[in-house]
């Protein structure tokens, strides 16, 4: 990347710093992501079902993961993916549910976020309705962090309602459903 | 204060409807003007003078929604409806029908909204450009997602713009 890029970035985006100081500023988070990295289970530090055989969290006690978090509905930050998807929470909800700003602007993004299932399962903390979509064969039943059982349910839940809106809830398409969220989270 | 015969009938019984028309000209059903989600956070950034206002919100509209910040709803058939409906336009404000005709309740009921806004307390919007990423850094948790770029810049250009316009405080 050359000066030029940068500049033109400033520009269009009407930066007040250069991106590349900012990048030094965000250091710190970087730092806290890598504190992190023993504790998250997907990705690129995934660990096997065998090796989370004594992780603190587990999938049949939701007890545990109730009020454990508010970045989800009411979080400090909007993210905006590669792929267009608005999410608060980048781990949790994985991107899903939504809504992109390729097919409508933010502001009606903001405006139907509560309408949202993902949304209202975590204001409402209707996780066991979608606890038996998981497939315990591909995720295991426990983790280390309890933001990775998030991730998992959160896509869960976007895929399982679309599957219903079209009609097509069954075992075969959950399985897929299941083994394509494992693989975007590195599972499988 | 004018009451459609129908619901004069309906509270006549009502001990405490003499009350209730010194509170409220509110009607049942009747079409009101409340701040959406993005509405409230606009309205949040401007009491704390923490954002600026939205960009292209002409003397008429500030007002409106000044008045809907304090008032919390404003009742369609009191005002000129030219500066709401434009709000309307712009997704700050929704045009909707009393679900009753306690002033106080639905004043109770528009606060708890605005306050538990999902965007209340956002005041940083992160920009994931592409997925295109060789680092393989172990603590990141997307390495099994498809490898894309964001071309479609307009789109994001947009939201930023947006975001900018009544989200962002200070330099963020």
């Amino acid at each position: 990347m050359n000066d030029r890029f940068f500049q033109d970035v400033i520009k269009i985006f009407e930066l007040t710093d250069d991106p590349r100081s900012m990048a030094k500023k965000g250091r710190k988070t970087i730092k806290t992501g890598v504190l992190l990295e023993s504790e998250y289970d997907f990705g690129n530090a995934s660990k096997s079902i065998a090796e989370r055989h004594s992780a603190p969290f587990t999938i049949d006690r939701l007890e545990q993961f109730e009020g454990i978090c508010k970045g989800i509905t009411h979080g400090m930050k909007l993210s905006i993916r590669a792929n267009g998807e608005v999410e608060p929470c980048t781990i949790g909800t994985m991107g899903k549910g939504y809504g992109n700003i390729h097919d409508e602007p933010l502001s009606t993004i903001v405006n139907k976020m509560r309408a949202s299932p993902v949304y209202r399962m975590f204001e409402k903390n209707t996780y066991v309705d979608y606890r038996r979509y998981v497939s315990r064969d591909l995720f295991g039943s426990r983790f280390f962090h309890p933001c990775t059982f998030f991730g998992i349910i959160a896509s869960l839940a976007a895929g399982v309602e679309q599957l219903r809106a079209k009609d097509e809830l069954n075992q075969e398409n959950v399985d897929a459903l299941n083994l394509q969220i494992a693989q975007e989270m590195g599972f499988a | 204060m004018l009451i459609s015969p129908h619901l004069e009938k309906i509270f006549s019984n009502d001990i405490g409807m003499q009350e209730h028309r010194k509170m409220s000209p509110l009607l049942l059903s009747e079409p009101i003007y409340t701040l959406t989600d993005y509405g409230a956070r606009v309205a949040v950034g401007i009491v704390d003078r923490k954002s600026p206002w939205p960009q292209n919100l002409n003397d008429d509209e500030k007002r409106a929604l000044r008045r809907l910040q304090k008032d919390k709803y404003v009742i369609a058939r009191l005002v000129n409806g030219q500066a709401f409906e434009s709000l309307v336009a712009k997704e700050i404000v929704a045009k909707e029908t009393a679900v009753d005709t306690d002033a106080a309740a639905l004043k109770r009921r528009l606060t708890r909204r605005y306050l538990t806004s999902p965007v209340r307390f956002v005041d940083l919007l992160m920009l994931e450009i592409t997925t295109r990423c060789n680092l393989n850094c172990r603590f990141c948790f997307k390495g099994g997602l498809p490898r894309i770029t964001d071309q479609r810049i307009h789109d994001l250009t947009r939201a930023i713009v947006m975001y900018r316009s009544c989200f962002a405080t200070d330099s963020r």
